[in-house]
């Protein structure tokens, strides 16, 4: 049973960690201009500074925070990590590797910013943040985590975002076996294949998105439990993440919230509830599909070459107006995104077809672009065959 | 790359297959000798397997379920083809797991077809909740070494199921016969079947036929001069899959067998990777308990909630709204029709009694009662507005 915010699981290499984790978002206000252009007020009503966020999470109970290198929020967490009063072996940090830093000399690079950025003696968990298999790094990446967690500088080391190819990519160099995954997991998204192999390995699920991103914290079909336990339906989904023995990362800056996701060790489902729970499985994937996803940054700039690309060509062959605009209308239905997150499958093309021409590699990007300049030109003379 | 449709794929055993089989299916009849009472004069699969035949098709994909093994048999011993260039699958169903079950099956299967031996035996599903896959396997495992069986595979399996095998040792499956389609493919599933050398057979290759017209691969059958069918069957093959293909009329047995003369570029098959959605057309073989013990179950739940209505309601206007809200609660979430309640009723078995034989028969019961329980749920909830 588990019956503490405070109880840990023991990861494969005998290090603890919190069973629930935060990660929460840096405002915008707070740090300038990041990739979001709504004001976090318009996007979390009701969520708080970045500062009273942490503050709040240690009070109900919190202890295990969530970061990356892309995410900005190193340098607060460890300014709040030194500043908080807490013992330092009472917090725990997860960090990842960004995912343009791929790569051994890289890795060890963008290690040695995350501690800068942090000031912390030691990092408790480092991830490779995506597999990013179309640049297939992975695999020196984790050679760079290994000498990193030999110099005892993280306590474990892990993974995101990795599928059981992924894992077998890495068992083939390395002796040290992941101590997480963290991924995409809720009652509604549970990949049996890949969680089989996690549980013959002892490599701990972390899931993130625990609620599906709160798309089914009002599913009628739980109502029942939660009416039974006097809880939330997104409390009793959390509860079922615990129960398969599952950590999570929640990501919510909003006061009560943040209270309520803690509350969940004063209860527990029966096995027949849980039994309940396994039949919701549909597969409902919300994020990015890490076996295709090349990087938001790489997708967009391969995205962006191709529009200039028709553009170039439209012109070179000097097309009359109604001409230009019926190709370009054409290119919209083109890349239009046919993925639930937003991936353009025509960009994911490019990157497929520079692999199926070079073969995976560091430079996968520019080479997408070259195939993306190709696709435009061969886009727009069928355009006008047709 | 395949030439023709008399290449063959080695399997992991170093058997050889053709990479393309046909599914004869008995057309809603589990029972051949029901079907020939209803048509005494024709017997139209037959014929069906002679046209696959005329076409080039060796490879016959058969099961329980389908009422062809016997026929199959008879074509088998009759059509001048030599044994050795034909090649017949079938399956062990459901209700058939066990290890003794499962050698009398083999047995029963050689003595109806008239053969010497089965080129491939399949466990048709896990049945996860039953738990006799590794029995039955083992069963096989057993024909399979006297030779009653050129190979063994499995059907509908993941990777839990694998390592489930695995613990007995021996002959890892040379075949896992699975949905599989440009829109559904499996990553962690594929990986493990890569790196154990299980080739993965693909049936609704082409998705029930759903994406025979998709916009999206039109550029490249026309470019081929194919059709998308073609294209997509062709990039199984590229895969390395093999495939089941099931189909009444000729001509579509041609286009079929029709992909064997061109090939997709590199460029091409990128395009197709981007399609994955993982948009699956039938059961989960995770969940799915299998029809013939589903349906029971399902029945049962929906007679209770019936009776149950009728004796605690009396005004129709009531228990039409009471209809409402279990439908409400009971509307199936999945592609394929499969009502997570139902699904619950077999959870719910196994966490009682553990994973067993008897499963479907207490998960019949656990549907009665849940229906009650539902009832009493609907109920509270309407005292408390």
């Amino acid at each position: 049973m588990i019956n503490s915010v405070f109880d840990k699981i023991e990861l494969n290499n005998g290090y603890q960690m919190p069973r629930l984790g935060s990660g929460p978002d840096l405002p915008e206000a707070e740090v300038g201009a990041w990739n979001v252009s709504q004001t976090d007020e318009e996007i979390h009503p009701g969520a708080m500074g970045f500062q009273k966020t942490l503050e709040r999470l240690i009070e109900c109970g919190y202890r295990s925070f969530d970061s990356g290198a892309r995410y900005g929020t190193e340098e607060p967490l460890g300014k709040f990590f030194r500043a908080c009063g807490l013992p330092r072996e009472e917090l725990f940090l997860t960090t990842k590797v960004n995912n343009v830093m791929q790569g051994y000399d890289s890795t060890m690079w963008d290690f040695e910013q995350s501690m800068k950025n942090t000031g912390l003696d030691y990092i408790d968990l480092y991830l490779i943040h995506c597999p990013v298999p179309i640049k297939g790094q992975y695999v020196d990446t984790w050679k760079a985590m290994e000498a990193i967690y030999r110099s005892g500088r993280v306590k474990a080391i892990g993974v995101s975002n990795f599928t059981v190819q992924h894992f077998y990519d890495l068992a083939e160099v390395s002796d040290i076996v992941p101590a997480v995954n963290q991924y995409e997991q809720h009652p509604f998204y549970v990949q049996a294949n890949l969680l089989a192999y996690e549980r013959k390995h002892g490599i701990v699920a972390q899931s993130y998105s625990p609620l599906g991103q709160g798309k089914f914290a009002r599913d009628p079909r739980i109502q029942w439990l939660a009416d039974k336990y006097q809880k939330t339906i997104a409390q009793i989904i959390l509860r079922w993440h615990l129960q398969s023995g599952f950590m999570i990362v929640t990501r919510s800056s909003n006061y009560d919230r943040i209270a309520q996701n803690a509350d969940i060790f004063d209860f527990e489902l029966t096995p027949a509830e849980m039994g309940f729970m396994a039949a919701l499985d549909h597969g409902d994937r919300i994020w990015h599909n890490p076996d295709r996803f090349p990087g938001t940054a790489a997708h967009i700039h391969v995205e962006e070459s191709f529009r200039k690309a028709v553009e170039d060509e439209i012109e070179k062959r000097s097309l009359p107006d109604h001409t230009a605009r019926r190709i370009l209308d054409a290119e919209e239905i083109l890349l239009e995104p046919a993925d639930i997150d937003g991936t353009k499958d025509f960009v994911i093309y490019c990157f497929n077809r520079a692999a199926a021409i070079h073969g995976r590699n560091a430079k996968i990007e520019v080479q997408a672009i070259e195939e993306a300049q190709k696709a435009a030109a061969e886009f727009v003379e069928r355009s006008l065959s047709c | 790359m395949y030439q023709s449709v008399f290449d063959k794929i080695t399997l992991n055993n170093g058997y050889q297959m053709p990479p393309m089989s046909v599914c004869g299916d008995m057309e809603n009849s589990d029972d051949l000798e029901l079907w020939k009472r209803k048509h005494p004069d024709e017997i139209p699969f037959l014929r069906n397997i002679e046209e696959y035949l005329e076409c080039g098709f060796r490879s016959f994909d058969t099961g329980k379920r389908y009422g062809t093994e016997e026929v199959l048999g008879k074509v088998f011993r009759e059509c001048g083809i030599p044994r050795d260039q034909l090649f017949i699958t079938t399956k062990v169903y459901h209700d058939g797991h066990g290890y003794d079950e499962t050698l009398r099956y083999v047995d029963r299967v050689l003595q109806k077809t008239g053969l010497d031996y089965i080129d491939l035996f399949l466990i048709h599903c896990p049945v996860t909740y039953r738990g006799l896959y590794a029995q039955t396997y083992q069963a096989l495992a057993e024909c399979y070494e006297k030779g009653m069986i050129k190979a063994i595979g499995v059907s509908n399996f993941t990777v839990q199921h694998y390592y489930d095998l695995e613990e007995l040792s021996g002959i890892v499956p040379a075949v896992n016969q699975r949905e599989q389609h440009p829109w559904y493919v499996q990553h962690n599933l594929l990986a493990y079947e890569k790196k154990h050398g299980i080739i993965p057979q693909s049936y609704s290759p082409i998705g029930q036929g759903k994406y025979v017209n998709d916009k999206k691969l039109e550029w490249i059958a026309r470019k081929h001069h194919k059709t998308i069918a073609q294209v997509i069957l062709r990039w199984h093959l590229q895969k390395g899959f093999m495939l089941v293909t099931r189909t009444w009329k000729k001509y579509r047995m041609k286009e079929n067998a029709g992909v064997f003369d061109f090939e997709l570029t590199p460029e091409e098959m990128a395009f197709m990777e981007t399609l994955n959605r993982g948009e699956r057309n039938w059961h989960d073989p995770m969940r799915f308990p299998g029809s013939c013990f589903y349906y029971p179950a399902e029945k049962a739940f929906f007679e209770t909630a019936q009776q149950e209505l009728e004796k605690r309601y009396a005004e129709p206007q009531k228990r039409q709204a009471v209809r409402e809200k279990i439908r409400e609660l009971t509307e199936s979430q999945d592609v394929d029709g499969t009502r997570d309640v139902i699904i619950f009723c077999f959870t719910r078995a196994v966490q009682k009694y553990g994973r067993n034989e008897d499963i479907p028969k207490q998960a019949a019961d656990e549907a009665k009662l849940l229906a009650a329980q539902m009832l009493d749920y609907i109920e509270s909830q309407e005292e408390e507005t």
